[in-house]
């Protein structure tokens, strides 16, 4: 999440950049001027507003190398409506940095295999056993085609071990 | 979500706008028009790639007034590092015009909601589907703090489950996809 913010501070930064040079090294009229600042502001201030509707839906990114499931949510596909089945996963990183450990949702593609896997750790999650998700991604998680990324890795669930105790 | 992705396509617009405005209409030299192009061309790609990484992560901004529950994370106050606790929860607003898919949502940790949570969760764990009712203070969609000036924190919410009427919930209905059918009998 970090970098996404990062990212979207340079890009604004860089449209910053441009008006200050069309407003000190061109030599346009004062109105002109006071337009494009306004056009910028504007921009500003409609990105700013539109990025909290976005922030809380399903991210296409695969899930992190190793995480603990905390749900499950399947949509199969509809062929009465053609819609693409997806399957949902709301997971924490267990090798995030120490810290606050934010949950984070991903959408997966839809496929009979998946589904199986999925609806049994669903079901064993239920059933309050915590379960440990890995995904061998190799490659795919450099990729920038999230589609293409999402066939390549290979995500498999497993019972949580139990937390083990020093003894006293 | 439509209105968030229409206000960034939109504010793309405006700067590709800017930039032919800037290219056509300046007296610059070619190589610093160049420069602009490549600087906003730059930016856009930035902004498009950034994007998804703020994807999947917890809101505390539009909560649904009517949900139903797929899952819920706490994380309790730590009076150690100071760090205020959280609820997080994974629900699908069941507002006539929402979109079906689920979101992930954050309120503030609260002794009372988290016993409330808890409850829920313990419903949903033995296949009954739970529907939440959140009444907030306020709905502002840019949240409260901001307006407040207060910086953190989050006025406190009520929430209300009751188990979903039969046959409607996702909650539980996972099955596993149909093998093939059996052969028929000679």
């Amino acid at each position: 999440m970090t970098w996404g913010i990062a990212g979207i501070i340079v890009a604004y930064a860089v449209v910053a950049l441009l008006l200050v040079n069309v407003i000190l090294c061109t030599g346009w009229s004062w109105h002109l001027k006071v337009v494009c600042t306004l056009a910028v502001g504007g921009l500003y201030y409609v990105t700013w507003l539109s990025i909290p509707p976005a922030v809380g839906w399903p991210t296409r990114q695969i899930p992190p190398g190793q995480f603990n499931l905390l749900g499950t949510h399947v949509q199969e596909p509809d062929k009465t409506s053609g819609a693409k089945g997806v399957i949902y996963l709301w997971v924490v990183d267990i090798n995030h940095e120490l810290g606050k450990r934010l949950p984070r949702a991903h959408a997966l593609t839809f496929t009979p295999e998946l589904h199986t896997r999925v609806t049994e750790a669903g079901n064993k999650l239920r059933k309050r056993l915590a379960q440990l998700g890995e995904v061998e991604s190799g490659s795919a998680a450099e990729l920038h085609d999230l589609k293409t990324a999402q066939q390549m890795m290979h995500l498999r669930f497993f019972d949580m071990p139990d937390p083990l105790f020093p003894e006293k | 979500m439509t209105l968030g992705f229409s206000g960034l396509v939109a504010a793309y617009v405006v700067v590709a706008s800017a930039l032919v405005v800037l290219g056509l209409y300046s007296r610059w030299p070619w190589r610093l028009k160049a420069t602009g192009i490549a600087l906003t061309t730059a930016a856009q790609v930035g902004l498009y790639y950034s994007f998804p990484l703020l994807l999947g992560w917890p809101t505390e901004l539009n909560l649904p007034r009517k949900f139903e529950l797929l899952g819920m994370y706490m994380q309790e106050p730590d009076n150690i590092t100071g760090a205020r606790g959280d609820i997080f929860f994974w629900a699908i607003d069941k507002d006539v015009k929402a979109d079906g898919r689920p979101r992930a949502y954050r309120v503030d940790f609260d002794p009372a909601l988290k016993a409330v949570f808890q409850e829920a969760a313990g419903k949903l764990a033995k296949n009954m589907p739970q529907q939440g009712s959140l009444e907030a203070p306020d709905d502002s969609p840019m949240g409260i703090p901001w307006r407040e000036g207060k910086g953190t924190g989050q006025k406190s919410v009520k929430v209300n489950f009751s188990d979903m009427p039969r046959g409607e919930g996702a909650a539980g209905k996972d099955t596993p996809p149909p093998t093939a059918p059996a052969p028929p009998a000679p």
